[in-house]
């Protein structure tokens, strides 16, 4: 069974729609890559995943129940999180602070000093600049808290958008390693990129999005090496890879 | 030397009512981009609570005062704010203000426009003498109580989980939802914090003007909001020192200014506000710019 199905998603921003009568599965434990221009939807299908935007049509269903009518708040503690685009680490709290509100939508409280525990051990960055403001923590680092805020709530279904962003070659080597190693240990990955560069390390499958619709789908393998990819991208082409 | 250390305690204690003022509206401001003007009819309701209780022993007439404000203020969130949370900032604005006008004609209509004199704790008004300075006891209260108040309020923000929630969802609120802080409880506390704020500043402006009147609050609101905007909107600290100064510089202009200008002195201030706006529109006390909301 799909962990996550977004059925005929349809989001507009007035009159304008973003996203285009979308359709997509996950499985348990898959990674699934959407890459697309500037503009072509991406973030709003992370942000109506995530209960942030409303849907102007269409169905999402996590784990076998409609999410539609329920707050961000509520999504998170089904156990979807979102890394949104441009990491959003708070501004004037400390490293520790912006960690500790990951563990808001955690259903036990009583295991949540264990949780920051065992990312401190995994993210060493973030113990050694635990009590500094998390914005003064260079890009990399910050991508590094955003990604560690996020898994204290224990997702089931992880959303990256666009986590390489602007980050320099050795960072994005760090994020994909962090992306690998949850692969690994089974979280479902919903990873969102401008550019397939990378997303062939780690994806399952991959989507082109253009123009608010999907263009092409299919196994990551398949589309990056298609040959219709450029046209995809660009929006001039749907299909099957 | 005298005159100018009770005009310096004088400032430093209109200063603190300002700055729990602003804080009440800088709270709210932060979390939902609401100026809340009816903040001037919570001090006002809560004078009239103490009005209300006049004779009876002065704490539980305090406390009773504080429970009326705060409920009124969870009250007035939950029946006015709370359906209009995801509207523009001007709905929210024309809501407060109609809240702002609504509660002050309730008090209108229950107690006519006529303001009503009363004694609370008229021993507050003997001065202290601290060598050869003369200062009244209500100053040193004033700003002693200020002081533990924002030390418990910075406390509350730094120490606990909803504290946290609260400067998080202030600063970014939509990301402080996707980590899954609850919308209806950061506002809910953030309204009943600030309706604890109006409430003291209420007890200390009863103690100070000894008279209720319905508009009485209008000028503490004002000062509030334009203490935000100076400290920085969205800014706490800045809200805080906001009020301080703009409370500060009132009293001073009042000592300084020849007596046929001191009539002028609001228009100084709210000169000196302009500036600041035109020099320093990120506020005096903000380093980074204000941060867009996503
Ligand atoms: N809040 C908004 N209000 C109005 N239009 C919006 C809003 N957010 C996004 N859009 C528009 O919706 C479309 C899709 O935007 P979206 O941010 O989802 O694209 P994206 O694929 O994430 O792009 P990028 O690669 O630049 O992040 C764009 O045309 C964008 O201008
Ligand atoms: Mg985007």
């Amino acid at each position: 069974m799909s962990l996550l199905a977004v059925e005929g998603l349809t989001v507009k921003y007035g009159p304008i729609p973003a996203l285009r009568d979308v359709t997509l599965g996950m499985a348990e434990g898959e990674t699934l890559a959407v890459v697309g221009a500037n503009g072509a939807g991406k973030s709003t299908l992370t942000l109506a995943i995530a209960g942030a935007v409303r849907p102007f049509a269409g169905r999402i269903t996590y784990d076998g129940n409609p999410l539609a009518g329920l707050l961000p708040e509520e999504v998170t503690r089904r156990g979807i999180a979102l890394v949104p685009e441009g990491r959003h680490i708070f501004e004037g709290l400390t490293v520790e602070e912006n960690l500790l509100l990951g563990l808001t939508a955690r259903a036990d409280q009583a295991s949540a000093r264990g949780a920051l525990d065992d990312i401190y051990a995994a993210f060493p960055i973030l113990l050694e600049r635990r009590g500094g403001l998390g914005t003064r923590l260079s890009g990399g680092e910050q991508q590094q808290l955003a990604i560690a805020r996020a898994l204290l709530s224990r997702p089931r279904l992880l959303i990256l958008d666009e986590p390489s962003l602007g980050l320099a070659p050795i960072m994005v080597d760090r994020v994909y390693a962090i992306l690998a190693d949850l692969r690994r240990r089974g979280v479902t990955l919903l990873l969102i990129e401008q550019n397939p560069g990378r997303i062939g390390e780690v994806a399952d499958r991959v989507i082109v999005l253009a123009n608010g619709t999907v263009q092409l789908s299919g196994p990551a393998a398949e589309v990056l090496a298609s040959e219709r990819l450029g046209a995809a991208y660009l929006g001039e082409t749907r299909g099957a890879a | 030397m005298t005159y100018a250390v009770q005009t310096m305690v004088d400032a430093v204690s209109v200063g603190a009512l300002y700055a729990m003022s602003a804080l009440g509206i800088g709270l709210l401001f932060g979390i939902m981009r609401l100026i809340n003007f009816a903040q001037s009819e919570f001090v006002t309701v809560g004078v009239y609570t103490l009005m209300l209780s006049a004779g009876l022993w002065f704490p539980f007439a305090a406390l009773l005062a504080i429970v009326v404000v705060v409920l009124l203020a969870l009250a007035v969130e939950r029946a006015a704010f709370r359906p209009v949370r995801d509207a523009d900032p001007a709905t929210l604005l024309i809501t407060s203000f109609a809240v702002s006008y609504l509660l002050q004609y309730a008090l209108v209509l229950i107690f006519g426009a006529r303001p009503i004199g009363f004694d609370l704790l008229p021993q507050l008004g003997q001065p202290v003498l601290i060598g050869e300075v003369r200062i009244p006891r209500l100053n040193i209260v004033t700003i002693v109580v200020t002081v533990v108040l924002m030390a418990a309020v910075a406390l509350f923000l730094r120490r606990t989980r909803i504290g946290i929630e609260m400067r998080a969802a202030a600063v970014d609120f939509r990301m402080a939802r996707l980590l899954g802080v609850r919308a209806d409880r950061v506002i809910a506390v953030a309204f009943g914090l600030s309706g604890l704020l109006a409430a003291v500043v209420s007890v200390l402006f009863a103690a100070q003007t000894g008279t209720a009147s319905p508009a009485m609050g209008l000028q503490l609101a004002l000062v509030g909001f334009v203490a935000t905007v100076i400290g920085g909107m969205g800014s706490l600290p800045g809200a805080v020192l906001g009020g301080l100064a703009v409370g500060a510089v009132t009293v001073l202009l009042q000592a300084v200014l020849p007596p046929d200008l001191r009539v002028y002195r609001e228009a100084f201030v709210y000169a000196a506000v302009i500036a600041v706006l035109v020099l320093r529109p990120q506020g005096l006390f903000r380093s980074a710019a204000m941060r867009e909301r996503v």
